[in-house]
């Protein structure tokens, strides 16, 4: 035993070269995850005392204990030191302030671009129209476009009530089982799309037709054996004359009326949020980013879902007050087809339903037809999860471009939210989501919305690209839901035992989901109508 | 190593034949050979497999408590480690601040007993005390410079110590509701 032979031939040299090249070849070419990998195990700031019965206090680690949640723009006032709330109309200001000076409308194959200062001029020609014609209420029914922001925003800066109506390009639900709910003074809808005699029942001050360039020599004005007043749009923004009023906002008072979803029984709750709210919930949002990750003026931000959803209003109204270009499509809405809305656009941002993210997803698995595509999406896949990196692509893995969706190279995040408390939601699982990241090269951030919570709810870390053992729901046999991430800086959240579901579980906290601060409609505490589970990273999910 | 071919006065003669026969193979399975080939397999293998995710030590806050003045007692740091006092009904966990209000320190007194007496009057006396079997002082008697006292002191424990729990009534509704 004491000889054993030493003898290193050619089979032994190649040996080594071949160990010595899988232990340093990794070394040399690896590069630093984007977040270091200790940021995703604490991902929210957990009350160190909890009362009985209910889980911790859960907040954003932006906003821990001690610390005001995100209410407000924070301002510069008009003290020194001192910062204020702002209201909505602020966020059209720092649009013009730090913005490039342009918005976009995504007509088909065409994108038109519409300046900013024109339309300033449009928000105070139609507001002053509002206030001329003595209306507390407007009902803006129409798709993503320019005129739709310019409502809002109109209505904001003439202390008016804006009803923001639920709106989806192929809309099967009668619009005028809508309106009797809120009986606006004014309703606002696209010419051509809404029949008269719809809206006549309402008896409405007012309907304004939003008409397409090509159809404006059409007469609109007079609608035939109807007593029923309307004008056009185009009109009504040729006035020039009109100034900012600065009339005095009560910041807690109702400023935008919005639909629930749908209940059993046909009906819709109707939840009003104050201008503290929309604001908390845009700064929040604005916040909540990582620094590199931020809105910024050089983004062109695309809202895919409808304007009419709460959650993708807050983020446009975030890129507009953080100066990005705002391009809108009217095809937007729950079913958007993602590659035809950006269309020429070459959006960084877009916030979509899960549905129209689902659909593309199953789409582009379905032409992932060659061994290659698999194979290289799966070391893609393994870049994300195992190297906390997105896969930017090599030589090598632009064969697999062609599946790719084609939204632009310049993609950069992608928002998208569960609905808490919708009957009709649609979970995204983890792994999903992970195939996600690969087909757009870019970060997809899921996070979880509610009806009566201004922005998402909570939101999960930009770099968190870790698939996690999937859960199933609690509604029974179906699809599998990812984690919804940490709260959102403008609210906190605890879980209250309900049932079977305890605070002292043993596999985590878990319980009914309650939530509390500015940006929750109505200034009480709330629960969100589902049962969540603490995960150990501080992130929420379904129990 | 002068001697590493095969020969006539190897150790072992009766291997030999077999070398001759399958010497395209063994030659290279030296030990060497192996070892290392068994190394490189390791690595490789190591290398393919994704890494464990870590893991993250849950976070276990503790439960708000209900105290009466008898079951608070215990914790003046001598029959419990952990040192408790009640301010105004709401109990502070102060045993970060043990030198001071723990066994020996200046505020010993207050340790395990509602403290509000003292503080509102800066007097760290015994007789500030209630006895543990007399009902909670309601502190109606303070005069407004005492009040402010109380006040600022409240407002520094509230600073620097964990509110985990409150002080109530022996037999009252809250404490039967928390089973005590």
């Amino acid at each position: 035993m004491a000889e054993i032979e030493l003898t290193l031939d050619a089979l032994s040299y190649t040996l080594i070269a071949l160990l010595i090249a899988v232990l340093v070849i990794p070394a040399v070419l690896s590069r630093d995850p984007d977040v270091h990998p200790f940021v995703l195990h604490r991902q929210s700031a957990i009350s160190p005392v909890r009362n009985p019965k209910e889980s911790a206090v859960y907040r954003s680690t932006d906003t821990p204990f001690g610390y005001p949640l995100v209410s407000g723009l924070g301002l510069p006032a008009a003290q020194k030191y001192a910062s204020r709330t702002g209201d909505i109309r602020d966020i059209w200001k720092l649009a013009i302030e730090h913005g490039k000076g342009k918005m976009q409308s995504v007509k088909g194959k065409e994108v038109v671009d519409f300046s900013i200062a024109d339309l300033t001029k449009h928000i105070y020609a139609v507001g002053s129209h509002f206030r001329d014609i003595g209306a507390k209420s407007v009902a803006v029914y129409l798709p993503n476009d320019v005129e739709n922001l310019v409502v809002s925003f109109a209505c904001a800066f003439y202390n008016i009530k804006l009803i923001i109506v639920p709106f989806e390009p192929h809309q099967t639900e009668g619009v005028l089982g809508l309106l009797k709910e809120t009986r606006p003074d004014v309703i606002i809808a696209a010419a051509g799309q809404v029949p008269l005699e719809e809206i006549t029942p309402i008896r409405p001050k007012e309907i304004i037709f939003v008409v397409e360039p090509g159809s404006q020599h059409l007469d609109w004005d007079s609608p035939e054996g109807s007593d029923q007043k309307s004008v056009v749009y185009h009109e009504i923004i040729k006035n020039g004359a009109a100034k900012d009023p600065e009339v005095d906002i009560e910041l807690n008072a109702p400023a935008v009326v919005i639909y629930g979803p749908k209940q059993k029984d046909g009906s819709r709750e109707l939840i009003e949020f104050s201008h503290r709210n929309i604001v908390a919930g845009v700064a929040s949002q604005m916040k909540s980013l990582p620094t590199r990750e931020k809105y910024t003026p050089n983004d062109v931000f695309v809202p895919v879902d409808t304007l009419a959803d709460l959650h993708t209003r807050i983020h446009t109204y975030a890129a507009l007050a953080s100066g990005s270009t705002v391009a809108l499509s009217s095809i937007a809405g729950k079913h958007a087809d993602i590659e035809t809305a950006v269309r020429n656009v070459n959006p960084t941002i877009i916030v979509v339903s899960p549905e129209s993210l689902l659909e593309l997803h199953i789409r582009t698995r379905g032409t992932m037809m060659e061994l290659w595509h698999g194979m290289i999406h799966y070391f893609q896949a393994r870049t994300l999860t195992n190297n906390g990196r997105i896969p930017k692509g090599n030589f090598i893995t632009r064969v697999n471009d062609y599946i790719r969706p084609r939204v632009g190279k310049k993609l950069r995040l992608v928002f998208v939210a569960e609905s808490a408390g919708s009957p009709d939601s649609q979970p995204l699982n983890s792994l999903d989501l992970s195939d996600l990241r690969v087909f757009f090269q870019a970060k997809v951030v899921y996070g979880l919305k509610h009806y009566k919570v201004a922005g998402p709810v909570t939101q999960c870390n930009v770099y968190d690209y870790r698939v996690q053992k999937q859960k199933s729901l609690p509604k029974g046999p179906g699809r599998e839901c990812a984690h919804f991430g940490a709260p959102s800086p403008g609210l906190e959240i605890k879980l209250k035992d309900r049932g079977e579901y305890t605070a002292d579980d043993a596999e985590g906290p878990r319980g009914e989901v309650w939530v509390t601060g500015p940006v929750v409609a109505g200034g009480r505490e709330l629960s969100l109508g589902i049962v969540g589970k603490w995960e150990d990273e501080g992130v929420l999910s379904y129990a | 190593m002068d001697n590493a071919g095969p020969g006539p006065d190897s150790a072992a003669p009766p291997t030999a034949p077999e070398e001759t026969t399958a010497l395209s193979l063994s030659s290279f399975a030296t030990p060497v050979n192996l070892t290392i080939l068994v190394l490189f397999l390791y690595v490789l293998i190591m290398r393919a497999r994704s890494p464990p995710p870590p893991a993250v030590p849950r976070q276990k806050p503790r439960v708000f408590q209900t105290f009466t003045p008898r079951t608070l007692k215990p914790f003046n740091g001598a029959d419990q480690p952990t040192v408790l006092l009640a301010v105004q009904g709401d109990v502070f966990d102060v045993t970060s601040g043990a030198s001071f209000y723990g066994p020996g320190g200046p505020y010993a007194n207050f340790a395990g007993r509602d403290a509000s007496r003292g503080l509102a009057k800066n007097s760290f006396d015994e007789e500030m005390l209630t006895p543990i079997d007399q009902p909670i002082d309601k502190l109606e008697d303070l005069n407004g410079e005492e009040k402010n006292s109380l006040a600022d002191w409240k407002g520094h424990f509230q600073g620097k110590y964990l509110l985990v729990g409150k002080l109530v009534e022996e037999g009252s509704e809250e404490a039967k509701a928390a089973g005590i």
